[in-house]
């Protein structure tokens, strides 16, 4: 669960380096094999900007795309996979920039919580903390999202999340400390029921 | 890691004051440890969101969508190959015309001696007739207004057939 689950801090191996040679010289099946790898993680983590799979997919699509066309600019002293995500990243910024003024998603549905001795947010499945996560992301900037997906959820460190947003290290830790400040007051003005003591200790004063 | 000191490196946690493998390992207690859990919850209940799980995706769908996604940079190649194919006949119209009118200007009665054009232009060693002529498709005429050995060479397309310099 909270486990390294991000490909993109796995180290470039001999392999990656020579499918980036071969996929510079135009081996389409090398540039597949090279970015097959990455594509569910960049989508998770776009469609958790976005907040819908299916744009998520399409603007994995443009990454590839853009990935592709712009090979040659490829600096091999990254790793490919922090590349790949600075342009899905900054895609996902963009489409979300655009649909800024659409208006933010309605909260549909209750959650599904499994009756056991456990607290409410012990019981909540994780699938249903990624809805949470998804609705109330849609109201941070689409920079905040970023940075707070790819360090706090994907779990990448701040050094990495500064070099796939293409910023400093004390940007991504503003970017995160204002993230978590607008998703905690939502999160105790929507769901409450989630945060475990504080409403006793919201109580007690 | 030691549930003490889980607890203890919350404020480090959440100041992003932990290294990379205390970091990591503060996230691994915190998935499998649900007291500490709640208790780092209480701290910043935006933690919950360490929790977040979202399936992987089919690998049928992802093959589609790779599939999708070559297939477009393939158009996209195509595309720009015939947008810079109309950029080059652009610019080779945009020659012929002023090869036309230099031409005009030197050969047909302006009065304007090439050397004299501009004076970032090297000047062009006029001959009795152009040192060259080529006839191309579609009635296009290259004429070479230079010696061979000349460096400083001009050429002039003329598009009309009827027009002879």
């Amino acid at each position: 669960m909270v486990t390294a689950r991000l490909e993109v801090v796995s180290t470039m191996g001999d392999d990656e380096q020579a499918l980036v040679r071969s996929a510079r010289a135009g081996d389409e099946d090398a540039f597949a094999a090279l970015v097959r790898r990455y594509m569910g993680g960049l989508h998770r983590v776009v469609a958790r900007m976005l907040g819908d799979d299916e744009e998520a997919w399409d603007v994995v699509q443009m990454a590839l795309v853009r990935a592709w066309q712009k090979l040659d600019r490829y600096d091999s002293r990254w790793r490919f996979s922090t590349w790949l995500y600075r342009i899905g990243t900054n895609l996902a910024i963009d489409v979300a920039r655009a649909r800024a003024s659409r208006e933010r998603a309605h909260e549909a549905g209750g959650l599904r919580v499994v009756a056991s001795q456990e607290t409410p947010a012990q019981r909540l499945e994780a699938s249903e903390v990624e809805r949470v996560l998804r609705r109330l992301a849609l109201g941070l900037s689409p920079q905040q999202r970023a940075a707070f997906i790819l360090r706090e959820v994907e779990g990448l460190d701040t050094a990495e999340v500064a070099r796939v947003m293409g910023c400093s290290a004390a940007t991504v830790r503003n970017h995160i400390f204002h993230a978590r400040k607008a998703l905690r007051s939502e999160l105790l003005r929507r769901y409450p029921e989630l945060a475990p003591g504080r409403q006793e200790a919201d109580h007690a004063v | 890691m030691q549930c003490e000191r889980f607890l203890e490196n919350i404020p480090l946690y959440l100041e992003d004051r932990l290294d990379g493998a205390e970091r990591a390992e503060w996230r691994r207690h915190f998935g499998s440890c649900a007291a500490c859990r709640d208790t780092a919850m209480a701290h910043d209940p935006s933690l919950l969101f360490l929790r977040a799980e979202a399936p992987p995706p089919a690998e049928r769908e992802v093959e589609r969508h790779l599939a999708a996604a070559l297939s477009r940079a393939r158009a996209e190649r195509i595309e720009r190959r015939v947008r810079s194919g109309r950029v080059r006949r652009w610019a080779a119209a945009a020659v012929i015309v002023l090869g036309c009118g230099l031409a005009g200007l030197t050969f047909l009665g302006g009065g304007v001696d090439p050397g004299e054009v501009s004076s970032g232009t090297p000047a062009i060693a006029r001959t009795e007739r152009p040192a060259v002529e080529v006839e191309m498709d579609g009635g296009v005429t290259v004429y070479q207004f230079a010696e061979m050995d000349d460096a400083t060479t001009t050429v002039a397309f003329v598009v009309n057939p009827e027009m002879r310099l």
